[in-house]
């Protein structure tokens, strides 16, 4: 089970990552946390959340099944994921 | 983000899978990208087979590009692509709508390199006099009307991805020559489709148009090997049968040839 600050850690890197990907066009103002939602308030489009998703597995390993992760989900759901939801996912499967 | 360089120009690929027959999966236009597969058809698919994304000219991620919009041209672009993923062995190209059209050109231009076709909401002739002129009229409020509540909504926002999409669609409509290139696509003849010796899936929604529809029937009288699947959905299959489809496309690609 991963700590608090494992967590807290990933959801930085999460952050610092999308924002990358996004570029100058970020618009969240307020911090992001584990209840931000990546359509809603963060406005990213689906083929950011692909190549975010992608960088990740290069950060974390193989052993960050989107795919799996991804086929226990509707479409709805991935569109209404939370930037919490990814970083658990992470946490509980990351190489310690 | 992986980037190939094809005919000059970067477009942006992912793969999903490790193993099993190849796919590759071609999206559609204006609001198409490689998301319409990667959160869709492509996880459950993925298990068992090795599939390719990509982004269209001045789709998603890829390269900006004025023209090269008709099929053969689109087409050269996916074999390029193949070429450099599976070293000349044939794969299974599955496309929708403006991607099915692709996928069935790819076949038709290039047999050697492909195993089998997935037709997903494909229209021939490509472009009808009332389609065109719905096209041109059509704005990107209209296109997002026609995807499902849930996503819909992501769009009426007002904010940032509503302009995206906004601004994809009008750099396509008016910087690029997407549409005259598809007003100028001619029909494909029945003996060229009676002519293609490789097995087709077709997969149409059981609410989908007319035009649809009525090609769905074309295919099936024209194409020598092919079999069609009707699935409970729109015209935007990969969104609204995700799990249907990618279990349609698996059956079809594992099946022995005839």
């Amino acid at each position: 089970m991963a700590t608090e600050e494992a967590r807290a850690q990933i959801l930085r890197e999460v952050t610092a990552i999308l924002q990358t990907v996004v570029g100058e066009d970020w618009v969240a103002e307020a911090p992001v946390t584990m209840a931000t939602t990546f359509s809603r308030d963060l406005e990213v489009e689906s083929v950011e959340l692909v190549v975010l998703f992608e960088k990740l597995r290069e950060r974390y390993g193989d052993g960050i099944d989107f795919p799996e992760w991804l086929t226990g989900m509707d479409t709805e759901a991935v569109m209404n994921l939370a930037v919490g939801d990814l970083v658990d996912f992470i946490a509980a499967r990351k190489a310690p | 983000m992986p980037i190939a360089t094809i005919n000059g120009r970067q477009v942006h690929v992912q793969t999903l899978g490790t193993a099993g027959p190849r796919i590759v999966l071609v999206h559609g236009m204006l609001i198409g990208s490689v998301a319409s597969w990667y959160f869709t058809v492509a996880p459950p698919l993925s298990s068992g087979h090795r599939l390719l994304m990509y982004d269209l000219r001045s789709h998603g991620r890829s390269e900006f590009s004025p023209q090269g919009y008709g099929f053969r041209s689109m087409a050269r672009d996916l074999r390029d692509l193949v070429l450099d993923w599976a070293g000349g062995e044939p794969v299974t190209v599955a496309g929708h709508s403006y991607g099915a059209g692709i996928a069935l050109r790819f076949a038709l231009d290039y047999p050697e390199l492909t195993h089998k076709v997935v037709v997903i909401e494909a229209t021939l002739p490509v472009v009808t006099d009332e389609g065109i002129q719905k096209l041109t009229r059509e704005t990107a409020e209209s296109l997002i009307e026609m995807l499902p509540p849930w996503q819909r909504q992501a769009f009426e926002t007002g904010g940032r991805r509503s302009r995206k999409i906004t601004e994809q669609f009008e750099t396509l409509a008016s910087k690029t020559s997407m549409l005259q290139d598809l007003m100028a696509e001619p029909d494909i003849d029945d003996a060229e489709l009676a002519a293609l010796a490789r097995p087709v899936l077709l997969c149409y929604g059981t609410d989908t148009v007319e035009i649809m529809k009525a090609t769905c029937q074309r295919l099936l009288a024209t194409l020598p090997d092919v079999r069609a699947q009707m699935l409970e959905s729109g015209h935007l299959l990969p969104l609204e049968a995700p799990r249907h489809l990618a279990q349609v496309i698996a059956g079809f690609v594992e099946e022995q040839s005839r």
